[in-house]
């Protein structure tokens, strides 16, 4: 106790050299909260935009569907399946469910005019479909799909490159179950510009009850089942559970993180860039810290000898400079927290908008617009201890060297 | 020059000292040299993948081709001035001094079923006279060889792997011409392209230009002409060069646009050197703070002697100087120090290379061209850069706590020691 306010007494004793030293510390702190705070809400727009427009909480098809779509250009319109009432009744009974939908996905070339692409075409039925996804929330132009039909709603992305505007035609050519070419013909009814930038180009939602007899599949036929729960939060666990009641089925249930590898492998290396630069920052701030120690400890020599004659031991010293260090410590943790608070707050409440860098969609990043920053707690108590504990770590040499001197050198100097 | 003396043979009174503020110059020395030769090299080698395989130094296309590019479209070719072919008109861009060679090439889509399944990618036709002469193409086959003439083909690595060929075998692959028709023809593989970039190995094949022409209905056109100098530093001037011969030539159909231009990602890149300085600068300001408060212990410190150097006659203002040439001289050898590491680090890792799995599938599914591997790169500019750096932001720094001692009052100093 005494060590601790003799320590307390030290570091305020320097004010200026507490402050300066901390002012390390407090850009190391402030800018972490901050690239944490960007990563985690870019990834978090990314992730809501993947639930809400392209696979939600929970993904059910079967094994060899999943396998086969990640390795083939084409998806595998093979390996569909016609769910089961108990199935259904199962996924009804999951914690947290709210909707679920049959899709049945395939690849097509859209073609109109003189131009053609390929599209991921998602055979929906509407009713069902706008419970589990937002697209229908986001049309620019015409309308939805309303159950049944030829027509097509396209993303606004396609139909800038065809030209295309609701109620001009287009051809859709795909191969069909027994392997021969078919096409669905028909009119645009509707134009989509979701927050997903993928979805604007790439996919093309069409009514199943038109789409499955031109692929030759049964009227009930799915490749996937979609569904939509209350919470994120849930998807994990909730995926496990069901998988534990398929047992021996050949379908695979999986949460939106499992489907989605490219945002998993970018949030990975984006936490593994903000800890390396909070490892450089800290490597300064280590520096720092020692230069402190190593300062205080040779203005004081006269006072260390003294303790030391007076029958202090080495540890005690030891453990002062420490203390005196872990203070230095708290002082710039504690601001840099405070710093980081306000930046949050701004961060958190106007946003920030991410097409100042790059269009993050031309890289396949689901993010366009304003992202916000989260409050992360854990993010601040982290960076403290953190910071803490390197400043006592970074004090350890020069405080043994402090402590090992010899107290009549240091009384006698001058 | 006794100033000199004064600041050198303080800053060895207390070697610990000394060096700790020399510990904290190096490091942040080292550590702009080292992210500075990662970003640049992250840049360049992207670049060079960007400029070898997409965009060249500049790239001629007309405006549809460049606003539906993703559809590789047949109908917006390039056929020349005055529609007189584009043989000629590539002959009368190498004629320009700025330019070192020209390469057309026709982008088309094709398909190849295999088993259940139909392959889909891309198809190059290109000139094989000047792909072998210039282009990198040819360093990258990893097997067989180059195409020459006819119905041949060189594959993408990981294309090889979907059609699951190998080299010599045929393969028939169909794809639409210029008339909308679907066609199909059978070409024999006579190489594999591996360049270790997932977004050009797993969808590109190569065929002679002259047979793509022939199999697409096209005449002597081309969809893009990719326009390279000699280095990337003149790309201003071949654009300029570019625009003006197109502008005379009554071509304003066409676009010519540089690589940095070309794709948003590549834009962000080169912007990026200048992005980070600002990062560069906080470390370096950051390693300062530790100087500035060594040199304000020294201040206080020799308060008494300041006091009596000044009653002495020495003026404030060379007292000032005694401070900050000791900062100087810390600046000076620390960045020293940090350049002589970070040049040895740099130049080590420019061969090695380091790799990080994480940014490795990161970058498989990111549609970028961009290495999975780092290496840092190595250049006498980036350690002159890094060093006159922190140099100049340590002596700048040192001038605070030199200010504080040129203000100390020669009385006051002298019985500051009493206390």
């Amino acid at each position: 106790m005494f060590l601790l306010r003799l320590a307390a007494r030290n570091v305020f004793r320097r004010r200026g050299r507490t402050l300066i030293i901390s002012s390390i510390l407090v850009l190391a702190v402030a800018m972490f909260i901050l690239f944490e705070s960007l990563m985690v809400g870019m990834m978090d727009v990314s992730f809501r935009n993947v639930i809400d427009f392209e696979i939600p909480h929970i993904e059910i098809a079967r094994k060899d569907y999943f396998t086969e779509s990640e390795k083939s250009h084409t998806l595998p319109i093979g390996k569909r399946f016609i769910p089961e009432d108990r199935l259904i009744s199962d996924v009804q009974k999951l914690k947290g469910y709210q909707a679920m939908t049959g899709i049945l996905e395939f690849s097509a070339d859209f073609i109109s005019g003189r131009y053609e692409f390929p599209v991921r075409v998602r055979a929906v039925d509407p009713d069902t479909f706008n419970d589990v996804f937002m697209n229908s929330q986001y049309i620019v132009a015409g309308t939805f799909l309303d159950g049944n039909g030829p027509g097509v709603v396209i993303g606004s992305r396609l139909a800038e490159f065809f030209d295309l505007d609701v109620g001009e035609y287009f051809v859709m050519r795909f191969t069909d179950i027994g392997g021969s070419f078919n096409t669905i013909e028909g009119e645009v009814t509707g134009i989509v510009t979701t927050p997903h930038p993928d979805i604007n180009l790439t996919t093309v939602f069409v009514n199943r009850e038109h789409a499955a007899p031109r692929i030759g599949v049964e009227d009930l036929a799915v490749t996937q089942l979609m569904v939509r729960l209350e919470d994120r939060e849930l998807a994990s666990s909730q995926s496990n559970a069901l998988m534990d009641t398929l047992g021996g089925n050949p379908l695979q249930a999986r949460s939106y993180r499992e489907g989605a590898d490219f945002l998993v492998s970018l949030e990975q290396w984006g936490y593994l860039e903000t800890y390396f630069l909070l490892a450089l920052f800290l490597l300064v701030g280590a520096i720092g810290i020692i230069s402190a120690v190593v300062l205080s400890a040779i203005e004081r020599e006269k006072e260390i000898g003294m303790m030391k004659a007076m029958g202090m031991g080495e540890s005690s010293i030891l453990r002062l400079f420490m203390l005196e260090a872990g203070g230095i410590g708290v002082v710039g943790g504690a601001l840099g927290c405070l710093i980081g608070a306000v930046i949050i707050f701004f961060f958190n409440t106007y946003g920030f908008d991410m097409d100042i860098f790059m269009d993050f969609s031309e890289i396949g990043v689901p993010v366009s617009g304003r992202i916000y920053g989260p409050w992360n707690f854990d993010a601040f108590l982290l960076i403290f201890v953190i910071v803490v504990i390197v400043s006592i770590i970074a004090s350890i040499l020069p405080a043994l060297w402090a402590a090992r001197k010899n107290p009549i050198d240091a009384i006698e100097k001058r | 020059m006794h100033l000199i003396t004064i600041a050198w043979r303080n800053l060895k009174r207390h070697g610990l000292r000394t060096g700790i503020a020399l510990l904290a110059v190096a490091a942040v020395v080292l550590i702009v040299i080292f992210s500075r030769g990662f970003v640049k090299s992250l840049t360049e080698s992207s670049f060079r993948l960007y400029i070898d395989n997409m965009y060249g130094h500049v790239r001629i296309t007309t405006e549809e081709y460049a606003l539906r590019e993703m559809l590789l479209p047949l109908d917006h070719m390039m056929d020349g001035f005055n529609s007189a072919g584009i043989s000629s008109m590539v002959e009368e861009l190498e004629q320009h001094s700025s330019v070192r060679y020209v390469m057309p090439r026709v982008r088309f889509g094709a398909m190849a079923s295999r088993d259940d399944d139909m392959v889909r990618m891309m198809g190059i036709g290109i000139d094989v006279q000047r792909e072998r002469t210039y282009g990198a193409l040819a360093e990258d086959i990893s097997s067989g060889r180059m195409i020459k003439e006819g119905n041949e083909i060189l594959v993408g690595s990981g294309l090889m792997e979907d059609l699951k060929a190998e080299v010599g075998d045929r393969v028939t692959l169909v794809f639409s011409d210029a008339f909308q028709s679907l066609r199909g023809r059978t070409f024999q593989i006579v190489g594999v392209r591996d360049s270790g970039v997932s977004d050009l190995d797993n969808v590109i094949f190569y065929v002679p230009l002259d047979t793509a022409q022939d199999m697409l209905w096209l005449d002597d056109e081309a969809s893009e002409l990719l326009v390279y100098t000699y280095s990337t530093d003149t790309t201003e001037a071949l654009l300029a060069d570019m625009r003006t011969l197109l502008h005379e030539q009554g071509s304003d159909e066409y676009l010519a646009v540089p690589w940095n231009q070309a794709n948003p990602f590549v834009e962000m890149y080169s912007e990026m050197d200048n992005i980070m300085f600002a990062a560069y600068l906080l470390f370096v300001v950051m390693g300062t703070i530790v100087v500035v408060s060594t040199l304000t212990m020294i201040v206080r410190e020799r308060t008494a002697e300041i006091g009596m150097m000044s009653a002495l006659g020495l003026s404030s203002r060379e007292i000032m100087g005694v401070f900050i040439l000791e900062g100087f001289f810390i600046g000076v050898i620390g960045s020293l120090i940090g350049s002589a590491v970070g040049g040895l680090l740099t130049l080590y890792y420019s061969q090695a290379g380091f790799y990080v799995e994480a940014f490795d599938m990161f970058t498989s599914e990111a549609d970028i061209l961009i290495e999975p591997v780092f290496y840092l790169s190595f250049s006498m500019e980036n350690l002159v850069f890094s060093f006159i750096m922190g140099t100049v932001v340590v002596t700048l720094a040192s001038f605070l706590p030199a200010f504080k001692a040129a203000k100390l009052e020669p009385v006051d100093a002298l019985h500051y020691g009493d206390d």
